[in-house]
C-alpha cells in the first residue's frame, strides 16, 4: 500500500493532468447531450454582461444597416397585411382560436455570434424571464437562424443553423420533398441537403423551407434555395448544396417562435411512440 | 510563490483573459486563423512554477475561456496538455549555458529562435487538440489542418508581438 502512495505521489503531475483531461473531456461530453444546463457558458450573466458590453461598442458602427433593414421588413409587413386585410375574416372563422395565436414572436438582439468554428453558436439577450425556453426555435427577417440551446434569467445560447451536429427538417417547395438540412462545417454561406431521393427532378433555384414536422419551426420559414446538385450514377440521394437565406456575418436581430401547442404535440407524439412499442 | 508574484501573475492572467474575451475572439483572419492570445499566459509563466500549480492553471484558464467560447471542456483540454508538456519542452530545448538568470521563458531573456522553438510546437498541439475535438473527428481533416496551421501562425506571431511590446527587458510584466 504504501508502495501504491509513493507510485502515486511520485507521479503526481502525471495522475493530475489525466484528472484533468478527464474531466474536460466529461465536460465536453455533458455540454453536448444536455440542453438545459446554462451556467457555463454565455449565457450566464457574468459573460452576458461582458459581451452586452462588446456589444454595445460594436453595434454603433452598424446602426444604419441594421434600421435599413428593419424599415424594409416593416414596409414588407405592413404590405401583407395590405393584401390579407380583405378576407381576413373568414379566416378567422374557420381557425380554431387555440390554433389562431399558435406562434408566438419576441424580438431578441443578437450579442455573440460566430461562423467560422465547426460548432457556431450566437447569444442573445433575451432570456427565461422575456419566456425563452431551450428548444425555442430562432428566425430572422431573411430566413431560419438557429435553436436555443440553453436559457439562464436574461440570455440565451443558441445552435447556429452553421453547427455540425444541427439537423434542420426541411421541404423543397416546389415538389413538397422532405428532407433534411444540416451544415458540412466548411463554408458560413450554404448548408447541405441530405435524403433527397434520386427520382425527385431537383433544380438549381428551388426553394427550401423548414417542414413543420417538428414543434420547432411553423411551416415555410425559408432556409435558401438550391445552388449546386449532382448525383453520382450509384448513389440513392443527390449532393445539394444550398445558399443560405441568411447572411450569419450580420445577423443583428432575430425572433424567438414559442409554439404554445408544444406540450400537445409531444404528449400525443409520446403516446404514439408507446402505442408502437 | 509569494504574494507579490501571485498578485502580479492574477494581474497578467486577468490581462490575457480580457484580451481574448474582449478582442480577439473576434479577430479572425481569412475564416480561417483564428488568435488564441491567452495561451501567451500559461507560456509566460515563471521557470519555476510547480507542474501541479502549472496544471490546474492551465485548467481554470481554459475554463475560463471555454465559458466565452460556448464549447465547455474543449480549450480546458487542450490547455491543460500544452500545460502539462511545457516543462519536458523547456528541459529538452535547454539553450547553451542554460537558464541561468533567466526567470521566465520570454523573448528578452532568450532569443527569437530559442523562443520560436518554445512556441511553434506547443501552440500547435493547443489548435491541433482544440480544433480537431471541435471538428468531432476527422471527417475534414484537410481543411481542419488547414485551419490548425493558420491559427498556429497567426498565435504565435501575436505572442511574439505581445512580447515585443510589453515584456522588454527591466520592464515590470
Amino acid at each position: 500500500m504504501r508502495r501504491l502512495f509513493q507510485f502515486i505521489y511520485q507521479y503526481r503531475a502525471f495522475f493530475i493532468f489525466l484528472l484533468l483531461e478527464v474531466l474536460s473531456g466529461w465536460m465536453i461530453v455533458y455540454n453536448n447531450h444536455y440542453q438545459s444546463a446554462a451556467f457555463f457558458n454565455s449565457a450566464n450573466g457574468f459573460s452576458g454582461g461582458v459581451m452586452t458590453f462588446t456589444y454595445n461598442v460594436d453595434t454603433y458602427f452598424s446602426l444604419d444597416e441594421v434600421n435599413e433593414r428593419l424599415a424594409r421588413e416593416n414596409e414588407m409587413l405592413r404590405n401583407q397585411l395590405a393584401a390579407k386585410g380583405a378576407n381576413t375574416d373568414s379566416l378567422i372563422l374557420f381557425t380554431p382560436a387555440s390554433i389562431a395565436g399558435q406562434y408566438e414572436y419576441t424580438t431578441a438582439e443578437v450579442i455573440n455570434n460566430s461562423v467560422d468554428r465547426f460548432t457556431n453558436y450566437l447569444t442573445i439577450n433575451k432570456g427565461s424571464e422575456d419566456g425563452i425556453v431551450s428548444g425555442m426555435g430562432i428566425v430572422n427577417d431573411q430566413g431560419l437562424v438557429g435553436k436555443v440551446k440553453s436559457v439562464s434569467k436574461n440570455y440565451a445560447t443558441v445552435y447556429s443553423a452553421l453547427h455540425i451536429n444541427f439537423l434542420i427538417s426541411s421541404l423543397i417547395e416546389e415538389t413538397q420533398t422532405f428532407c433534411t438540412a444540416s451544415w458540412d462545417g466548411t463554408d458560413p454561406t450554404s448548408i447541405d441537403l441530405l435524403y433527397v431521393p434520386r427520382h425527385i427532378k431537383v433544380q438549381r433555384g428551388m426553394r427550401i423551407v423548414t417542414s413543420g414536422y417538428n414543434a420547432v419551426f411553423p411551416e415555410g420559414v425559408k432556409i435558401g434555395t438550391i445552388s449546386e446538385v449532382s448525383i453520382d450514377d450509384d448513389a440513392t440521394f443527390y449532393d445539394i448544396k444550398v445558399e443560405l437565406a441568411v447572411d450569419f456575418q450580420s445577423v443583428n436581430y432575430v425572433y424567438s417562435i414559442g409554439n404554445k401547442l408544444v406540450q400537445e404535440k409531444d404528449s400525443l407524439e409520446q403516446e404514439i411512440k408507446v402505442i408502437n412499442e | 510563490m509569494n504574494s507579490t508574484v501571485i498578485i502580479k501573475q492574477s494581474f497578467i492572467w486577468l490581462l490575457y483573459v480580457a484580451a481574448q474575451v474582449l478582442l480577439a475572439r473576434n479577430f479572425i483572419l481569412f475564416d480561417k486563423a483564428f488568435c488564441f492570445i491567452y495561451i501567451g499566459f500559461i507560456l509566460s509563466l515563471p521557470l519555476g512554477i510547480g507542474r501541479i500549480q502549472l496544471l490546474l492553471l492551465a485548467f481554470v484558464t481554459g475554463f475560463f475561456v471555454d465559458i466565452f467560447y460556448d464549447s465547455l471542456g474543449m480549450h480546458t483540454a487542450a490547455t491543460v496538455t500544452i500545460a502539462y508538456l511545457r516543462p519536458s519542452w523547456i528541459t529538452l530545448i535547454t539553450p547553451r549555458g542554460g537558464y541561468e538568470n533567466v526567470d521566465k521563458p520570454s523573448l528578452k531573456d532568450l532569443s527569437l529562435s530559442w523562443y520560436l522553438t518554445y512556441g511553434l510546437p506547443l501552440v500547435f498541439i493547443h489548435q491541433l487538440i482544440l480544433l480537431f475535438i471541435e471538428a468531432g473527428g476527422f471527417q475534414f481533416f484537410f481543411f481542419t489542418l488547414w485551419k490548425v496551421l493558420f491559427s498556429t501562425f497567426l498565435t504565435v506571431l501575436m505572442l511574439i508581438i505581445v512580447q515585443y511590446l510589453f515584456y522588454s527587458k527591466g520592464r515590470y510584466l
